[in-house]
């Protein structure tokens, strides 16, 4: 009797033990790439360890895709499961059908320097790229791809760096470009100034909640918020170290909470929209962070990376941080798949 | 026994015919072709694919040749610097692979993964590479390559970009101009796509784009250096000019230096000649009389373009205009206005005959200036970290010493003999705040003169340098640096060859007499100054230039404009003409014409 208590319990304990696990891994997954790393990267160079990394246990990972040391994004088709993935190349779009095995270079020659690439979140069919040369879009699950470019202004507003799809109508899309922030109402065809013009975008989001809340981080002028759909933009710096701001996120469960990064600043919190921005005295204090993903099963996970530091995890809400992966690799993108 | 009589005799008719038709040009050509071949044919094993290319090709060594093929698929390196050696191995070497060895190959070209690059140079070798390994295995699916794309999408692919640069460089004109070493990964991807291609117009526009590219070189082509302007050069290059990759084409297209020392190892050899000396292309002599004639003076006039331009800009890719004068002794050359790129551009040189051995002959100055946001119009990084990226491959890049790159703040007016440089260094974006004239060691006399002029002796010049401010000089290995760091400054420069005056002394005495009016020079930047010939130019900082009187506008250049060759910008076509000969290059149509 003994005997059969202490083995329902050790079974109880197991099954527990893997069902956190097992959820763990269930509920997401992360991606990421490495761009560069603190030696130089020169054309011609062997530079096999650069390339996508996919999590295949939790904070262990298995580096995928080819040798390719320009991919600048990572978009998954939440309605995959993993299986299509979508690369930002410096060679073009980069697809892979099969969880990452095999890849195909989907773009010719015209679509190069992708930096951005997002899947519309209402149809898998539509993707859209933002390169250093203009918006470009499928509709046909990158198959074939267009130029969409009417209404940017040659040079600074076909630079397009960041990229974001209204979560319920799929036709609003704004983008972040090197002469401020554009808006599209029909699905790219057409493209209008949405304010902070004279700004270099880094970063943009739209708010997982609230559609007209974005957020954009800029080149020399900090973090800004609209909360009217790209009206009007209020500059929030208070209690930031730097005006040169990488990377903005939204908290995906806490109303009124984002998260910001950048120029040898580290990493910065706010729980009321940027009033005020909390800074951890934490191990990437005082780094350059240019990613950051919220794990939007859990939203104490927290993965930031930059410059040549790797990729840094935080299961406490960015208190601490702990240095997970490549910690010498310039980080260029990080995706979380739920 | 009738028939085998009748065979030779073809034979033999067909032999005389050859020998009868090869002009002695083509024929030296072809010797030097030979040499090269020999040469490389008897190579040890090395990594290299030109060796293995060589030995296939002319079925000698195949086992060394196999071993190197051994080695060139066992984790390759090199993106489009492997790509183009091994298409140009397979293509050349194929027929005498045996099958494994082609599948060995095969295979590399399913595993490897070239990156396309981030400059024109990259693009044409891996486009041209693309294009023929495509061609070479058609109808083969995207499993069985590198980027997942059938044969037909990428021989389509290659193909497109192959056109789009023809197109845009006998429109408004090549980005990575007339650059001593890049210049090479031009030619050779076009001699490899004019070998290769089997579609029959692409086969011709290779070939006209070749002459295209060759024939842009060899009109600047002066005792052994490409000179005037360069887009791209790099430091150890500007001072050993007769040593660069496209000086080495020369030795090889003309003739005029040796391939191999005595004891038969290279001399002037450049590295990619093993693909020149395998092809059937030749280079047209038209070209080749144009390259040695250098019995009258000059002038080459040139539109060409700015590399893309990807932010701050309000073109893709603004126009560049380009001078030079080639005169019996000596040439001078510059980028009349506008820039291809800060990084490694050669904005001017003035440069002269050698006598002796790695001497250095040429004469110029730069502005050192390096800034975040020209780095940011080229790459798509963030400006914070770009100045130290560029740096890791271009060291110099942002160092006060460097001796090559361009500055928005320098500003220049060539007029034959005859340039005044200008600079306003009060932005902010000017670190350092100076510019710097670089006055060769090997040069016979360098005097300053009361009167405030720089004379200068070289083997086959007098120069009179008139720097408009004070300066000092620091010593370097080869050159005495004239520095000057007046914010609001500028040099007047005045070259004659040894055979169009007396002597020095006379050279010197009249260049003092020459009148120079830089009335509130501070103010307005503007200076006149009337030469030995009596021509008077004026130039401003602002863009006035006139001469004698009379408005010049070097963005109203044509596309090429000098005596031996025409082009209009958007024309696709060039007109290459000496002596009552003359060829057409029609990029458009496709055609190249003898009349």
């Amino acid at each position: 009797m003994k005997r059969i208590g202490l083995f329902k319990i050790f079974l109880i304990m197991f099954i527990f033990i893997f069902l956190i696990n097992d959820s763990f891994a269930q509920n997401s997954k992360v991606y990421f790439s490495i761009k560069g790393r603190k030696v130089s990267i020169v054309i011609g160079q062997d530079i096999v360890l650069f390339g996508l990394y996919i999590e295949n246990n939790k904070d262990q990972f298995e580096r995928f895709a080819w040798k390719n040391g320009h991919i600048n994004d990572i978009a998954v088709d939440k309605n995959s499961n993993g299986k299509n993935i979508f690369l930002a190349c410096g060679n073009g779009i980069m697809r892979s059908t099969d969880y990452g095995k095999n890849w195909k270079i989907l773009t010719s020659w015209e679509l190069t320097e992708a930096l951005k690439v997002i899947i519309d979140p209402n149809n898998s069919n539509i993707i859209y790229t933002a390169t250093a040369y203009g918006i470009w879009k499928t509709t046909d699950f990158g198959e074939t791809w267009s130029k969409k470019v009417n209404g940017l202004k040659i040079t600074s507003q076909t630079y397009t760096f960041c990229i974001d799809i209204h979560p319920s109508n799929s036709n609003k899309i704004f983008v972040g470009t090197a002469d401020g922030v554009m808006v599209s109402s029909d699905g790219g065809e057409t493209w209008k100034e949405s304010g902070l013009q004279g700004r270099e975008i880094n970063d943009l989001k739209i708010s997982p909640y609230d559609p007209n809340i974005i957020l954009a981080a800029t080149e020399d002028h900090g973090i800004y918020i609209t909360k009217d759909g790209g009206k009007i933009w209020k500059q929030i710096n208070m209690g930031l170290y730097s005006m040169t701001m990488y990377a903005v996120a939204f908290d995906p469960v806490s109303k009124g909470t984002i998260y910001c990064g950048g120029y040898k600043c580290g990493f910065a919190k706010s729980n009321d929209f940027g009033e005020k921005w909390e800074k951890y005295d934490n191990e990437i204090f005082d780094k350059d962070i240019t990613k950051i993903a919220i794990d939007p099963n859990n939203s104490q996970v927290i993965y930031a990376g930059g410059m040549e530091w790797g990729l840094w995890k935080s299961i406490d809400g960015g208190k601490t941080f702990k240095c997970i992966a490549e910690a010498d690799g310039k980080v260029s993108s990080i995706f979380i798949s739920k | 026994m009738k028939n085998r009589i009748f065979v030779l005799f073809v034979l033999f008719c067909i032999n005389i015919n050859f020998l009868v038709s090869q002009s002695d040009y083509e024929k030296s050509y072809r010797k030097r072709a030979d040499s090269v071949i020999e040469y490389y044919k008897k190579l040890p094993f090395r990594v290299d694919a030109f060796r293995a290319m060589v030995k296939l090709n002319k079925g000698y060594d195949i086992p060394t040749a196999l071993q190197i093929i051994d080695s060139l698929t066992y984790n390759p390196k090199g993106d489009m610097f492997w790509f183009y050696p091994a298409v140009a191995l397979y293509c050349y070497g194929k027929d005498n692979m045996p099958p494994e060895y082609k599948a060995k190959m095969r295979q590399a070209f399913k595993n490897y993964t070239p990156n396309r690059g981030d400059t024109e140079n990259h693009w044409m070798m891996y486009y041209t590479s693309l294009y023929l390994i495509s061609q070479e295995f058609p109808g083969e699916d995207g499993s069985t390559w590198f980027n997942g794309k059938t044969s037909e999408e990428n021989f389509k692919d290659a193909e497109g970009w192959l056109n789009f640069w023809m197109k845009t460089t006998s429109t408004i004109g090549q980005g990575e101009f007339d650059s001593p070493i890049y210049g090479i990964w031009y030619v050779t991807p076009l001699y490899l796509l004019y070998q290769f291609s089997k579609d029959p117009v692409m086969k011709k526009k290779a070939e006209i784009m070749l002459t295209w590219v060759i024939a842009d070189f060899l009109e600047e082509y002066y005792d052994s250096v490409y000179t005037g302007a360069h887009s791209r050069l790099y430091p150890y290059d500007i001072f050993v000019k007769r040593k660069s990759q496209m000086s080495f084409l020369a030795a090889y297209l003309l003739g005029d230096r040796p391939l191999f020392y005595p004891d038969g190892s290279p001399y002037n050899l450049q590295y990619n000649s093993p693909i020149y000396a395998l092809s059937d292309y030749v280079l047209p002599e038209i070209v080749a009389k144009i390259a040695k004639d250098r019995s009258t003076p000059y002038e080459v006039k040139e539109i060409k373009r700015s590399r893309n331009r990807i932010r701050y800009y309000d073109e893709r890719n603004p126009v560049v205009a380009k001078y030079n004068y080639v005169n019996p002794d000596y040439a001078m050359g510059c980028v009349q206005t506008g820039w291809t790129e800060e990084i490694l551009q050669h904005t001017w040189s003035l440069d002269w005959k050698s006598v002796k051995k790695d001497e250095v002959t040429t004469f110029f100055t730069i502005q050192p200036y390096y800034f975040a946001d020209d780095m940011c119009s080229l790459f798509p990084e963030y400006k914070k970290y770009i100045v130290a990226g560029v740096v890791s491959s271009k060291t110099e890049y942002d160092k006060e010493t460097k001796v090559v790159g361009s500055s928005p703040f320098e500003k220049l007016f060539q007029y034959k003999n005859t340039m005044i440089g200008l600079y306003d260094l009060t932005s902010e974006r000017v670190k350092y705040k100076e510019y710097v004239g670089f006055f060769p060691k090997d040069l016979l006399v360098r005097e300053e003169d009361p009167s405030g002029w720089i004379f200068c002796k070289a083997n086959s010049v007098y120069f009179a340098f008139l720097p408009l401010k004070p300066y000092s000089w620091a010593e370097d290995k080869d050159v005495f640096r004239l520095i000057s760091t007046d914010q609001k400054n500028g040099f007047i420069l005045e070259v004659k060859g040894v055979n169009e005056i007396k002597s020095f002394e006379e050279f010197k005495s009249r260049i003092k007499k020459n009148k120079v009016i830089k009335t509130n020079f501070d103010k307005n930047m503007k200076i006149s100054y009337t030469n030995l010939d009596g021509i008077t130019i004026e130039f401003s900082y602002d863009g006035l230039r006139k001469v004698n009187g009379k408005d010049y506008l070097p963005l109203k250049y044509k596309l090429f404009d000098n005596p031996f060759m025409q082009a209009e910008v958007g024309g696709e076509k060039m007109i290459i003409q000496y002596k009552g000969e003359k060829l057409i290059l029609d990029v458009k149509n496709a055609q190249m014409n003898y009349k």
